[in-house]
């Protein structure tokens, strides 16, 4: 999303296509909060946004994020964490223990690893994920124990 | 429901009975900002919002999660 909102990027109107294809479009929490963080950091477009449509600065970045949902036709969904214990530590968040599961298998970083921990959390718990569209070259670098032990593939937009 | 925020009314009435009242003011707030931003590019004919330079910004914040 953050690649289609990036009008300085050349593969800017690829990435806006890929999104407005039709199909089933997942998101996780830790996409909102990317999003939610790069646009907290724009305070002139936040108030530009604010004035225009007349809504608490507050509130704003929450409606961006419905509005990038439904604009794009993409479907949340939360992975019902519970919190199992991890071995003789005790509770954790269910995503940073997947991560941490998945850390062993992926060389990945921190972002990159959470991202995977929640489509294997979602997959899980029976989602039809099987392939990752992103514009973050890293990921090819775990390619192939995505795809042999996830059975996730990668489709980089470059 | 026009937006597709909810599928039909009752799962509309179940999930603002969870929510509570106070929290209500504040879903239709958001949901009405939403609708602002679709109306927002009809007027543009793009979308309202532009993050120039985000992704390289993106890619060096998680950079610096490793």
């Amino acid at each position: 999303m953050v690649l289609a909102l990036d009008p300085s990027d050349p593969r800017s109107s690829r990435a806006k296509e890929r999104l407005e294809r039709e199909g089933y479009k997942v998101i996780s929490e830790l996409v909102l909060v990317e999003l939610s963080n790069m646009l907290s950091k724009r305070r002139e477009l936040l108030r530009e946004l604010s004035d225009e449509i007349r809504v608490d600065e507050g509130k704003l970045i929450p409606a961006i994020l419905l509005y990038m949902v439904k604009r794009f036709n993409l479907t949340y969904r939360s992975t019902g964490a519970s919190k199992p214990a991890l071995p003789g530590l005790g509770r954790i968040y269910k995503p940073m223990l997947t991560a941490i599961e998945l850390s062993g298998i992926l060389r990945l970083k921190t972002l990159d690893l959470l991202h995977v921990a929640y489509i294997v959390i979602l997959k899980n718990r029976g989602e039809r994920i099987s392939l990752i569209v992103t514009g973050d070259g890293d990921f090819k670098k775990a390619e192939a124990e995505l795809a042999r032990i996830l059975k996730i593939n990668i489709e980089l937009i470059d | 429901m026009e937006l597709g925020v909810f599928k039909s009314r009752s799962e509309a009435v179940r999930a603002l009975v969870k929510i509570g009242i106070e929290e209500l003011s504040d879903l239709a707030v958001i949901v009405d900002a939403c609708e602002k931003l679709f109306e927002l590019e009809r007027r543009l004919g793009d979308i309202p919002i532009r993050l120039r330079g985000g992704f390289k910004e993106l890619i060096e914040m998680r950079e610096r999660s490793y």
